[in-house]
């Protein structure tokens, strides 16, 4: 599936999310819609297997999806040769997004260092309401010399 | 009490957490990390980890509820300390830190099968009027 961009991120890493999405990402059913080095977009469609007992977006889900979203928007500002992990993730829930609705998200960098990066995902529902905010740090990686 | 470990959502169906213990103090479960939860270093995906820990520490507080009501998360935190490899069991304990009348704070801790710890997670639970299970 296309993703816009606006030519910022290495193309190696853009026909790497369209091409071969991440396994896990498949698996709840979100899909990249934007990407570029100071914002990634994407959506998550609410169905059945998603939901909690209330009929809404399960919590672990919103999760997930947040998580995936700050790890490739970490990806594509690493250096050559570096990789990432999560450290620390916190999210505050707002709305429910019930079953059949879209979630959107929107992440955005707070800090790009050489260490550490911290993203900021907003999640939006179908009538443009804010659902969650997710914040988290990544950890850069270095190859070892 | 309530046995919401036979009534899991059908996301932790989904993603295949198992509710080994239920008890008012504590509750724990098992997460096997099949490879479809697993990310491109062949770890356990933080959004897994994130999801079985927000199941427990749900199951866990709408264990103790009367059945006229339920719980939904309004806040977690995770600190993540070490990988859980791909074909390993991750195992969860979640304990109570508060239990008002109005939330509910729960601590899940996430081991790996060497015992070295793997996560640990704050959820604040808001106590709701129940709603009824659209299935």
């Amino acid at each position: 599936m296309a993703i816009k961009t606006d030519g910022s991120v290495d193309p190696a890493h853009l026909k790497r999310f369209e091409e071969n999405p991440h396994r896990f990402f498949r698996l709840i059913g979100a899909r990249m819609t934007y990407i570029s080095k100071d914002r990634l977009e994407a959506e998550l469609p609410v169905h059945e297997e998603i939901v909690n007992r209330g009929g809404n977006l399960h919590g672990g889900a919103f999760m997930a999806f947040a998580d995936h979203i700050g790890g490739a928007a970490t990806i594509v500002n690493l250096p050559p040769g570096a990789r990432t992990t999560t450290i620390e993730s916190k999210s505050n829930f707002f709305a429910p997004v019930m079953g059949g609705d879209v979630a959107k998200a929107e992440c955005t960098p707070l800090h790009r260092g050489r260490t550490t990066m911290v993203w900021q995902t907003r999640i939006t529902r179908g009538d443009g309401k804010l659902v969650a905010i997710v914040t988290q740090t990544q950890m850069v990686l270095m190859k070892a010399e | 009490m309530r046995m919401p470990a036979d009534q899991q959502p059908p996301f932790a169906a989904y993603v295949g957490i198992k509710i080994t213990l239920l008890t008012p103090e504590r509750v724990e479960g098992e997460l096997e990390i099949r490879p479809e939860l697993g990310n491109r270093n062949g770890v356990a995906h933080g959004g897994a980890i994130m999801t079985f820990t927000d199941n427990l520490a749900g199951t866990a507080s709408t264990a103790s509820l009367p059945e006229d009501k339920s719980v939904t998360t309004v806040e977690s935190k995770i600190n993540f300390f070490s990988a859980v490899a791909v074909g390993e069991i991750a195992r969860g304990e979640a304990i109570p830190l508060h239990r008002g009348r109005t939330t509910q704070v729960w601590q899940t801790r996430i081991t790996r099968p060497d015992g070295r710890l793997a996560a640990i997670a704050i959820h604040t639970q808001l106590i709701i009027p129940a709603v009824p299970a659209k299935r």
